[in-house]
């Protein structure tokens, strides 16, 4: 029924009720001709807002429509704005405000590598005094040619623009170009304290202090993902370079319309009250915005994608001056960007030349196109053969919500459980200890561990990967990507993992892939940790600080162990990780001191420190895969043999 | 001698005395409910999401409250003041009473299943109330306004 007729129908009602009250005082014809007057009257007018209410249709040219902000949302949807609002969405983008700010910045003091930097406050404006970043490539420059410069010149900066409130907070200065620039020091949410930037990412550490901000906008990097309808607006010079920036946002952060389309015209059409109704009443909502759950599956999952995938802009559908992104919620993404399943496809796509010294390339992918990063989740699901063979059965919307109550992964409720597998694996639940060959109760038997292990590397830790797949040792023993298994069975090695593969259903009951006797007979945790390259080494390194790991290994060997290993590491975040399983499985106190950032010297002795401490502590179980001498402690020889064929190249995940 | 218009007057004096005491009673009745859905910290009517709900219901409380005491202070001086007639009178009367149960009732319909900011279509009965308020008290200022003969 329309709402009109519902309007009708109740004045009409309303009429009956009143007529004979109103018959008793003026007569009942007069009464009857005022009611009917009524009704035409209050009905008629119904009829005209309904009349002048444009029908229920999705706009003529969505990216004619503009922008609303939250607010405007909030007017109307107070109980999804709120859930929003407890997102970390929302505050991936932020301006400098007291309210916005994580980091410590009472007059605090950070110093990495001799070099001071100020965290201070004024009023409600924050600034960073740090070393002036021209002066620190004049001394670069001196320095590349053998000479020397003075003390350092510092400079003061305010903080305009916050990226980051969950794990990390990076700080952004804005320059008189419009150009927000990254600033070198940054703040670990986590850890609760300031890291230099060299400390954050997963890359080696250079000498350059501003090396990782260098060239770095705010402008380029973090527009496009971490806010609504950006338009980078660069001022180009005669030769095509950037001389600054009129960047615009419709939302800092990401806000209601990056998934629900620009609201303007929502807004203006539903001012009607009759079309509200109509639209309440027609039980199908109103396409005058996006409304996610009701598009067709791929559809849906490319909101996300748009920014938890791989993408390289189609230049020719990108307004050339402008750099705003096209793409709005509800369409194609591939309209508008390339997908990529790995760097090297993204550099071809870029027509990007590789430099010889970033072999491999990859900081990205895994050799198997599985993701390494995150902000690469959508790549990893649609690579799952649950996804390809779902029918349209599995979406991020299955495990995912964006207005729940968990505002840290964003999973429906019972989604941490195996009900998220259950709701197409059913058959799995009376048999899950058979399957999974580890007690029904245990971390063995959650489906997520097995199939959806800590394989992605950001933000100082690991992720899980959205790759569903089945473990097996190929991927360790071809490409360094460590196996589910060997992420919780630490001191085991890939050949004792390959055996008991084979016993799993469905498999030959004989090892398939061949493994070198190091392979079979050391750690694989041991072996990538001492000649992986870095991506091996920090995922694995990560994984000791893992509880299910640490009960299911033991930790009593992590000590002797990770001390030898860590500090050899030229990646900071490796050895980040690596101290961090060390704290976690022994305690703060035991594990210290050690500054996973300090020079080199200061590093050796707190290493020493730490190695005799847990050297006095010689382990007596039997462990067949861990390098022993039969003292019980580290086999020097052999480890010293693994560090020295270590594949080390140069690579960066900027993540 | 008996004055029709005298035991009109007097009749309907006493049926608004009656209607605004209980609803007066009811009302308030309503205020207690929802002070006590306050005090148990209920969602279904605290909650941001049922803000709508919150503020129709306060307003069919408030409605209803103060025009109970409107149809009282109608029953104090209908038989004191004002000069009507037996059809003005009638008319003024169930105008104020329709608005003591439309309006409220509206309000408190319209806060049982709002949607997206959107009251329930029960809200449609304020409009109506609202326009037999407004007619109803311009019949009594209209009344109070004019001169009798006496005069």
């Amino acid at each position: 029924m329309t709402a009109l007729v519902w309007v009708l129908a109740l004045l009409a009602v309303t009429a009956i009720l009143v007529v004979p009250q109103l018959a008793w005082g003026i007569g009942r014809v007069r009464a009857v001709v005022a009611a009917v007057l009524a009704v035409v009257l209050l009905g008629g007018g119904w009829w005209l807002l309904e009349r002048a209410a444009l029908p229920l249709a999705p706009p003529a040219e969505w990216s004619a429509v503009g922008s609303v902000s939250s607010e405007t949302c909030a007017k109307c949807h107070p109980d999804h704005y709120d859930s929003w609002h407890r997102t970390y969405h929302r505050t991936m983008t932020r301006d400098a405000t007291p309210e916005n700010v994580k980091g410590d910045f009472d007059n605090a003091v950070y110093e990495y590598l001799g070099q001071k930097t100020w965290l201070t406050r004024e009023g409600d404006t924050f600034f960073m005094k740090t070393v002036d970043a021209d002066w620190e490539l004049r001394r670069a420059q001196i320095a590349g040619r053998g000479g020397q410069t003075g003390p350092p010149q510092n400079a003061k900066l305010r903080i305009d623009r916050l990226v980051g409130s969950h794990w990390v907070q990076e700080y952004m200065h804005r320059d008189g170009t419009g150009k927000f620039n990254r600033l070198p020091v940054l703040y670990h949410i986590v850890e609760k304290r300031w890291v230099h930037s060299h400390g954050a990412f997963l890359a080696p550490e250079p000498s350059d202090f501003w090396a990782k901000c260098r060239g770095f906008a705010w402008n380029d990097t973090c527009l496009y993902c971490h806010n609504t309808g950006p338009t980078k607006n660069p001022i180009q010079g005669s030769r095509g370079e950037t001389l600054g920036y009129k960047t615009e946002v419709a939302e800092l952060g990401i806000s209601c319309e990056a998934c629900h389309g620009p609201g303007a015209e929502h807004v203006s059409l539903n001012q009607n009250p009759a079309r509200r109704f109509q639209a309440r009443f027609a039980g199908n909502g109103d396409p005058s915005v996006v409304h996610p759950e009701r598009l067709p599956v791929h559809r849906r999952d490319e909101i996300c994608a748009r920014c938890h995938g791989a993408l390289v802009p189609k230049n020719e559908m990108w307004n050339k001056r402008t750099h705003h992104d096209p793409f709005i919620a509800g369409q194609e993404l591939g309209k508008f960007n390339h997908f990529f399943h790995s760097e090297a496809e993204q550099h071809k796509l870029l027509a990007m030349n590789i430099r010889p010294e970033d072999e491999p390339v990859d900081g990205r992918f895994w050799a198997d196109g599985t993701p390494l990063t995150t902000a690469l989740e959508y790549n990893g699901m649609a690579l799952s053969a649950c996804y390809e063979k779902g029918h349209g059965k599995m979406s991020c919307l299955s495990c995912h919500q964006m207005h729940g109550d968990d505002p840290n992964f964003m999973l429906k409720p019972g989604m941490k459980t195996n009900d998220a597998c259950y709701q197409c694996h059913d058959d799995y639940r009376d048999q899950l200890a058979s399957h999974s060959r580890h007690a029904a109760d245990s971390s063995g038997s959650l489906c997520y561990n097995c199939h959806m292990p800590h394989q992605v590397y950001s933000l100082f830790t690991t992720h899980r990967s959205h790759r569903i797949q089945i473990p097996d040792v190929k991927e360790t023993s071809s490409a360094g990507k460590p196996n589910a298994c060997n992420l919780c069975h630490l001191d085991k090695s890939l050949g004792w993992t390959q055996e008991q593969l084979a016993r799993w259903p469905n498999r030959s009951g004989k090892p398939v892939t061949k493994l070198s006797e190091e392979e079979k007979t050391i750690s694989s945790a041991v072996l990538l940790l001492a000649r992986g390259d870095a991506r091996s080494r920090a995922i694995v390194a990560a994984a000791f600080s893992n509880p299910d790991a640490q009960r299911a290994s033991g930790s009593d060997w992590f000590g002797p162990f990770l001390t030898r290993l860590m500090d050899e590491d030229r990646y900071p975040i490796v050895r980040y990780l690596a101290h961090r399983g060390l704290r976690t499985a022994h305690g703060e106190a035991e594990a210290g001191p050690y500054d996973y950032l300090a020079a080199a010297a200061e590093r050796a002795a707190q290493t020493r420190a730490l190695r005799q401490r847990f050297d006095a502590r010689p382990i007596e179980r039997k462990m067949p895969f861990l390098p022993l001498t039969p003292g019980g402690l580290p086999d020097d020889a052999i480890l010293n043999r693994l560090l020295k064929s270590r594949h080390d190249p140069n690579l960066t995940i900027n993540e | 001698m008996n004055d029709p218009l005298a035991d009109l007057r007097q009749r309907l004096a006493r049926r608004h005395h009656l209607l605004g005491w209980w609803a007066l009673l009811i009302f308030l009745s309503l205020g207690i409910g929802l002070e006590t859905l306050h005090g148990f910290k209920i969602g279904f009517y605290l909650d941001r999401a049922n803000e709508v709900r919150r503020l129709l219901w306060t307003l069919a409380h408030a409605h209803g409250t103060l025009l109970a005491l409107v149809n009282i202070a109608f029953a104090l001086g209908v038989t004191q003041f004002g000069v009507w007639s037996e059809r003005r009178l009638k008319v003024a009367s169930f105008f104020l009473i329709d608005a003591l149960v439309l309006l409220p009732a509206g309000f408190f319909l319209g806060g049982i299943g709002p949607s997206e900011g959107d009251p329930s279509l029960g809200v449609l009965l304020v409009p109506i109330g609202a326009l037999f308020l407004l007619a109803g008290v311009g019949l009594v200022a209209w009344s109070a306004t004019l001169k009798s003969k006496q005069e």
